[in-house]
C-alpha cells in the first residue's frame, strides 16, 4: 500500500468511525472485490459468500472502534472475514476427504511449468472439497499456518497437512485436465 | 507440486476474479447498520453512554427472547442446538423482529379476547396447527443445518400467526363493539 492510498484509507476510516455512511460505502467498495474472492473460495458458493460479505463488513463497521491502527485495517478486515466463513463451512458440517489417501512421495520433481489463466485456478480451487479447500486457501493464498489452520477449524496439525497435499494433488490432476482439455 | 504452490504464491491477486453484487450487497448492509442505528465508534476503552446503552440493548434482546419464547410463544425448544442467528445474523435479527411483533399481538390478545366466540376457537386451533409446524421445522433445522426450504416455512408460520392474532383481535373487537351496542339500546 503507497503513502497516497494509506492516506485515503485513513482518512475513511476515521469517517466510518464518525457514522459516516458514505465513507462507510467507499471503504465497502474499497475491498469489497477481494474479501468476496476470499469468502467464495472458502465456500465455494457465490450466495454465501454475500451473505459472508454482509455480515463481515456490518461487524467490521460496529467494530472499527477496536482496531488500533488503521494500517492494519486490511489484515483486520480479512480475519474477519476468514472467520465468518469458517464458521460458515463448519456449521453446513465440514466433511474432511477420506484420510486413507495415500500421501504423494516426497515430490523432487516440481512437474511442468504452470501457464494458465488464473479464472481456471480459481474455479478448479473453488470445486475442491470443502475440507480441504479450506486448508488449501489459508495456507496457500492467506499465509496461515497448520498450527494456526488446526486452532481456527478444530482439527489436528497433521488433518491440516494431509489434507493441504490432497486439495495440492486433486488441483493439479484438475488443472491437467483443463489444460488437455483446451489444449486437444 | 512446488510448481502450483509457487504458481498460486505469484498469483494470488490475479485470482481474485470475481465481482460480487455490490449494490444489493450493499444495500443489505445498509438495512442492517440502519436498524443498529448508526455506527459511530470511537476508539478508547473507557465506558462511554453508548456502550452502556450498547449492553443496555443486548440484554434487553436476550431478556425478551427468553421471555417471549418461555411465556408468550410458549414452544418447547430448549433442545435446540441451532436457531437461525446460528446460521446468519440477518436470519436472527429477522427472527427478533417476528417474535416480537407475534408478542406485542399475543399481549392484546389476552387483553381482549373472549373464548366463547366459535370463530375465534378455530382461529386459536389454527395457531396450535401452525406451531406444530414451527416445532417440526425446528427440529428440521438441528438435522439439515442451513436450508432455505426449513427457513423459510420458519417465516412463514410467524407471519400465518401474526395474520392469524389480528383476525382474532379484530374478531374480539366486533364482539365487543356489539356487545357494547346491545348495551347502549337498553
Amino acid at each position: 500500500m503507497n503513502q497516497e492510498t494509506f492516506d485515503i484509507n485513513h482518512r475513511l476510516i476515521e469517517k466510518c468511525r464518525e457514522g459516516d455512511m458514505k465513507a462507510q460505502f467507499m471503504l465497502y467498495k474499497n475491498y469489497s472485490k477481494a474479501m468476496y474472492n476470499i469468502a467464495i473460495r472458502i465456500t465455494g458458493n457465490g450466495m454465501d459468500a454475500e451473505d459472508i460479505l454482509q455480515e463481515s463488513f456490518v461487524t467490521a463497521f460496529g467494530r472499527l472502534g477496536e482496531l488500533g491502527s488503521t494500517a492494519s485495517f486490511t489484515s483486520w478486515l480479512k480475519r474477519i472475514v476468514i472467520n465468518n466463513s469458517i464458521s460458515f463451512v463448519r456449521k453446513r458440517r465440514l466433511i474432511f476427504d477420506d484420510l486413507t489417501f495415500q500421501e504423494p512421495e516426497a515430490d523432487d520433481d516440481p512437474g511442468p511449468e504452470i501457464d494458465i489463466d488464473p479464472a481456471l485456478v480459481h474455479e478448479a480451487i473453488k470445486a475442491l472439497p470443502d475440507g480441504s479447500r479450506t486448508i488449501l486457501v489459508l495456507y496457500a493464498l492467506e499465509g496461515y499456518r497448520h498450527r494456526e489452520i488446526a486452532e481456527m477449524m478444530e482439527i489436528s496439525e497433521s488433518t491440516s497437512k494431509s489434507q493441504y497435499r490432497r486439495a495440492l494433488t486433486l488441483l493439479r490432476e484438475r488443472l491437467l485436465k483443463k489444460t488437455v482439455n483446451e489444449k486437444y | 507440486m512446488k510448481n502450483i504452490e509457487k504458481y498460486l504464491a505469484e498469483n494470488r491477486q490475479q485470482l481474485d476474479v470475481e465481482t460480487p453484487d455490490d449494490s444489493a450487497i450493499w444495500e443489505r448492509i445498509s438495512d442492517d447498520l440502519s436498524l443498529n442505528g448508526p455506527v459511530k465508534t470511537k476508539r478508547g476503552s473507557g465506558i462511554t453512554f453508548y456502550r452502556i446503552l450498547k449492553i443496555a440493548a443486548v440484554a434487553f434482546i436476550i431478556f425478551s427472547i427468553g421471555y417471549i419464547t418461555k411465556d408468550l410463544v410458549g414452544r418447547k425448544d430448549t433442545d435446540r442446538a441451532v436457531t437461525l442467528s446460528d446460521i446468519s445474523l440477518a436470519l436472527g435479527r429477522k427472527e427478533i423482529e417476528y417474535r416480537t411483533l407475534v408478542s406485542v399481538k399475543t399481549g392484546e390478545v389476552r387483553a381482549l379476547t373472549t373464548t366463547d366466540n366459535l370463530i375465534i376457537k378455530e382461529l386459536f386451533d389454527e395457531i396450535k396447527r401452525l406451531d406444530v409446524v414451527y416445532d417440526q421445522s425446528l427440529k428440521d433445522l438441528k438435522e439439515l443445518g442451513y436450508n432455505e426450504k426449513v427457513i423459510n416455512t420458519i417465516f412463514d408460520t410467524y407471519e400465518k400467526k401474526i395474520h392469524l392474532l389480528e383476525l382474532i383481535i379484530l374478531e374480539s373487537n366486533k364482539q365487543v363493539s356489539h356487545e357494547n351496542n346491545g348495551k347502549i339500546t337498553l
